[in-house]
């Protein structure tokens, strides 16, 4: 069925419409201008409960608590709640519930911190004299709160949490028992550094908090915990250091958060999604890591992140395509080393583009391009193929796709010999059998070797598409036509946006002294991005090296030198 | 959900810039340098010195205008000065003025890419490709457009200069510029005066409102201005080296043609595929830009929120009126009558509003004087 409403807009101007308005502020604006807090009112991150179930308050009678319970978890249709009853021994003895789901909290910390303490047994607690001082008191350690509300009981069961029903009390102890299984904190896995910290984050949200934390030991750095999702309730935790980071960016990071309403949601890349702004462009507008020293980089560089229960990678917004060919690696070198792994990244992004596009162009469009010695040397080992340049390098590129997708699938014992097949097949046997040209083995290799030297793995996905469109652009118009499409392609990013943050910053709109793809002295990074217009402009003093007496000195010389008094 | 912060993004002085120089200098890599060439000799290069004088007299008018209605653009306030049925035919001569720039440069293009570049390939193929790639950045909007001119600028200027460097290296007649007023004073003055070479510098006047305010438009638009003046007295003075009058009248497009002969031993030649690379994008941007300036002349005479849907039909017209000039020839006889005529609207228009504006505001003060007398 033909949608004329999806048509229509293609005859009659829909005047009403208007872009994303979002913006962090005239790029030539004083910054103090930008970060006023002249924004929209402060937003909160989505409650866990909302709806009826935040109505209902908790009874003094434990039984009917209980059998509210037992309604609310489908008792016994569903299974998994557990309800112990106790008698605890005071004077007179008073009834107690224990009640947890089962696989959630650890039996034995139910065992041994709730139930022997309630019995007075194994002496590791003085029983409280009444039951008042019991809700309060019965706990000392650990996390462990009074809850009035009903939902607020359910939402601690959820998350682990034991909670101790008193009878004749309106109010019910909870406290954390998580017992579930937890992956150890390991090595990262797609952001690989030789230098500096190489540990990355774990499906635990608050593992990965405290691997931020231990990074950023002040008292601005905020987490703002919520949740996301109607069935999956997934925690979720906006961070940004108080005193650093726009206010307006905290908030457009607040509003789209909250803005997000779905039943289920449990991972990075699926948030990322709903809260880019450009959710069906091929490149991504969202920072997707897995390392917490890059987090707590940006975080006090004034970007705000997210971390998601369930996923063991942040976003990080905004984000640039500067940023996307930055690796964390670059700040643990001396800045030459830093600047040319970069530069070559950027070579590579390009190579990974455009080279089989741009060998095409040349070799039906342009051959005056090529020297006469290699042109006739292609000549001659394309005299045996039966295709066209265009199939050959379809065919070598579309091969390589198969091949890089089929070892990600496979177990990783297969992946080294499917590597070895694919190898073969595409070098040795596609040229022995006169189905390609040497040539475009070594242009296939190099594209290979490129598009895995950048360093976001959306990044990678996004030239590897583009790839396939330059091929279609050079085989349909040659060199002018890689060139148009070039054009449009830059054009596009020059007008996407990352959170009110331009896409192609700091190179345009330029910043003189940016972390761009020449990477800055450590001693000279004085200032902080000014796309994320963060409410202090500079993260060092301008004198970083004292001892030189000069203020942002410039490299050390080769020869080195005496410092200067 | 609340609404968001800010609804307004601002154009940048250097992006801007970046914008304003390709729209205006992507024409000498058409067949301007011929055509000064014809008109001055061996003193063409005079004649835009004479031209780039054009700039503070627009600039003069532009700015009366928007000083008349401050925050308003050239064309909502020469609407506002004319009123309605005056105000939007003057209006109408800019649309159309930037109309006959969007079609004449994408059939040059079109031709010029036929007869050089893509032998084999149907001219509306390539004027279509050409108007839909120019709508496609046109509909990124003027923010986008202009950071992509200030990303290519770098690229630009420096195949730009290292042709001109090459070229003069390659060969280059020591008299070319003797004798110094070519075929005579009066004659020069008088084409630099009528010669319409810079009045793409109008667009500034339509995207005012993008400016952060009347200071940074200024600087804009003399920093614009000077570097317009440096790129296109460079070229027509290198041309003029290069290709000795006559011969620079007889060569329809004389930078590729320089881009051809250079040959600086085995490692350097075949510098053509270079300018085939600057030209083809300064062209693409150049197009680009005179589509926003049309489409928001046109949505601002007509009083519509955003420009964008203007684009399609806009582009339908320029493909249908590009491809009625029957040869390469015509559609640079058009051209030259353009640029002949040009300056009617790019220079006089503003002005002449400017006048009627301060004139008009001079007779409602003495008639609120003499009301309150």
């Amino acid at each position: 069925m033909i949608n004329l409403t999806q048509i229509k807009r293609f005859f009659i101007a829909d005047l009403t419409t208007t872009r994303d308005p979002f913006s962090l502020g005239r790029w030539d604006e004083p910054i103090d201008d930008a970060v006023s807090p002249k924004a929209t009112p402060v937003q909160k991150l989505p409650p866990a409960f909302e709806g009826e179930l935040r109505d209902v308050p908790l009874s003094c009678s434990m039984d009917t608590n209980i059998t509210h319970f037992k309604q609310q978890f489908k008792l016994p249709t569903s299974q998994g709640l557990i309800i112990h009853r106790v008698q605890v021994p005071l004077d007179p003895p008073v009834e107690a519930a224990v009640i947890y789901i089962a696989g959630m909290a650890d039996t034995t910390h139910v065992s041994n911190y709730v139930l022997k303490p309630l019995l007075g047994e194994g002496g590791l607690t003085i029983l409280p004299s009444t039951p008042k001082e019991m809700l309060h008191g019965l706990f000392p350690e650990g996390q462990s709160y009074v809850r009035t509300e009903f939902y607020e009981v359910v939402l601690d069961l959820m998350e682990g949490g034991v909670a101790v029903l008193i009878d004749g009390e309106a109010g019910v102890t909870t406290m954390r028992a998580e017992g579930w299984r937890k992956r150890s904190i390991g090595p990262a896995k797609t952001e690989v550094t030789v230098r500096g910290p190489s540990e990355a984050f774990v499906e635990d949200i608050r593992t990965n908090l405290s691997q931020v934390r231990r990074r950023l030991r002040t008292e601005e750095f905020m987490i703002e915990l919520g949740h996301l999702g109607r069935l999956s309730r997934t925690d979720i935790a906006l961070l940004y250091i108080k005193n650093i980071t726009n206010d307006r960016l905290v908030n457009e990071a607040r509003r789209r958060l909250a803005g997000v309403d779905v039943d289920y949601i449990n991972d990075a890349g699926s948030l990322a999604q709903y809260i880019e702004d450009h959710p069906n462009a091929i490149y991504p507008t969202v920072l997707v890591t897995e390392r917490p020293d890059r987090v707590a980089t940006h975080l006090a560089q004034g970007f705000v992140a997210v971390l998601i229960e369930n996923d063991a990678h942040a976003l990080i917004m905004p984000t640039t395509i500067t940023a996307l060919l930055h690796s964390a690696e670059d700040a643990y070198l001396h800045w030459p080393a830093g600047t040319f792994m970069r530069l070559t990244r950027v070579l590579s992004y390009y190579v990974a583009m455009l080279l089989p596009g741009a060998y095409l162009a040349l070799a039906n469009y342009r051959q005056e391009m090529i020297p006469t010695p290699l042109l006739l040397a292609i000549a001659q080992t394309r005299e045996t193929v039966p295709f066209s340049t265009v199939i050959e390098v379809l065919f070598m590129e579309c091969s390589f796709e198969l091949i890089h997708e089929a070892t990600l699938r496979v177990p990783t014992v297969v992946g080294p010999t499917i590597g070895i097949v694919g190898t073969l097949i595409l070098g040795q046997a596609a040229v022995q059998a006169g189905i390609i040209s040497p040539i475009l083995v070594i242009i296939t290799a190099a594209t290979a070797l490129a598009s895995f030297a950048i360093p976001t793995y959306e990044l990678q996905m996004s030239v590897r598409m583009w790839r396939f469109t330059y091929i279609a652009a050079a085989a349909v118009m040659g060199m002018a036509g890689v060139i148009m499409l070039h054009t449009m392609h830059v054009a596009n990013l020059a007008a996407m946006n990352s959170f009110g943050a331009p896409y192609l910053a700091p190179t345009t709109p330029f910043q003189r002294k940016g972390d761009n793809l020449v990477r800055a002295p450590a001693f000279q990074l004085d200032k902080r991005p000014e796309l994320v217009r963060a409410k202090h402009v500079s993260q060092q003093d301008e004198i970083t090296r004292p001892w030189t007496g000069e203020p942002a000195a410039p490299p050390p010389s080769p020869k080195g030198g005496k410092p200067k008094s | 959900m609340p609404e968001s912060t800010i609804t307004e993004h601002h154009l940048g002085v250097r992006e801007a810039v970046a914008m304003t120089v390709v729209l205006t200098t992507a024409k000498i890599f058409l067949g301007l340098p011929r055509s000064l060439a014809e008109l001055g000799g061996p003193a063409a290069w005079l004649i835009v010195v004479v031209c780039l004088l054009h700039g503070p007299v627009i600039w003069f008018g532009v700015r009366g205008v928007i000083m008349l209605h401050p925050g308003r653009s050239l064309i909502t306030a020469t609407e506002l000065i004319l009123g309605p049925v005056f105000g939007t035919m003057a209006n109408l001569g800019y649309f159309l003025y930037f109309a006959m720039l969007t079609t004449t440069v994408v059939r040059e293009y079109a031709e010029s890419m036929k007869s050089v570049f893509l032998r084999e390939t149907p001219l509306p193929v390539l004027v279509a490709v050409l108007m839909g790639s120019a709508l496609y950045l046109a509909y990124l909007g003027a923010e986008g457009l202009s950071r992509t001119c200030w990303l290519g600028g770098p690229f630009m200027l420096l195949g730009f200069v290292t042709l001109l460097v090459m070229g003069y290296s390659t060969h280059a007649e020591p008299h070319a510029l003797f004798p110094l007023f070519g075929f005579g004073l009066g004659r020069i003055v008088a084409w630099g005066t009528i010669k319409d070479i810079i009045g793409d510098l109008l667009i500034l006047g339509i995207l005012a409102p993008s400016f952060k305010g009347p200071k940074t438009w200024t600087k804009t638009f003399f920093v614009s201005w000077a570097l317009i003046g440096l790129v296109m007295l460079s070229s027509m003075v290198v041309v003029e080296y290069v290709f000795p009058f006559p011969a620079s009248d007889r060569i329809t497009i004389p930078l590729m043609q320089m881009s051809r002969v250079i040959s600086l031993g085995p490692g350097i030649q075949r510098v053509e595929s270079v300018f085939f690379l600057i030209w083809l994008v300064a062209g693409m941007l150049k197009l680009g830009a005179a589509s926003i300036a049309c489409a928001t002349v046109l949505a601002q005479i007509l009083r519509l929120p955003s420009y964008r849907h203007l684009l399609l039909p806009l582009g339908i017209i320029f493909f249908s009126v590009a491809r009625i000039p029957g040869n390469f020839s015509q559609i640079f006889l058009w051209d030259e009558i353009f640029r002949n005529f040009g300056g009617i609207v790019s220079v006089l228009l503003p002005n002449m509003t400017w006048l009627v504006g301060l004139i008009r505001k001079v007779v409602k003060a003495r008639a609120a004087a003499t009301g309150q007398a």
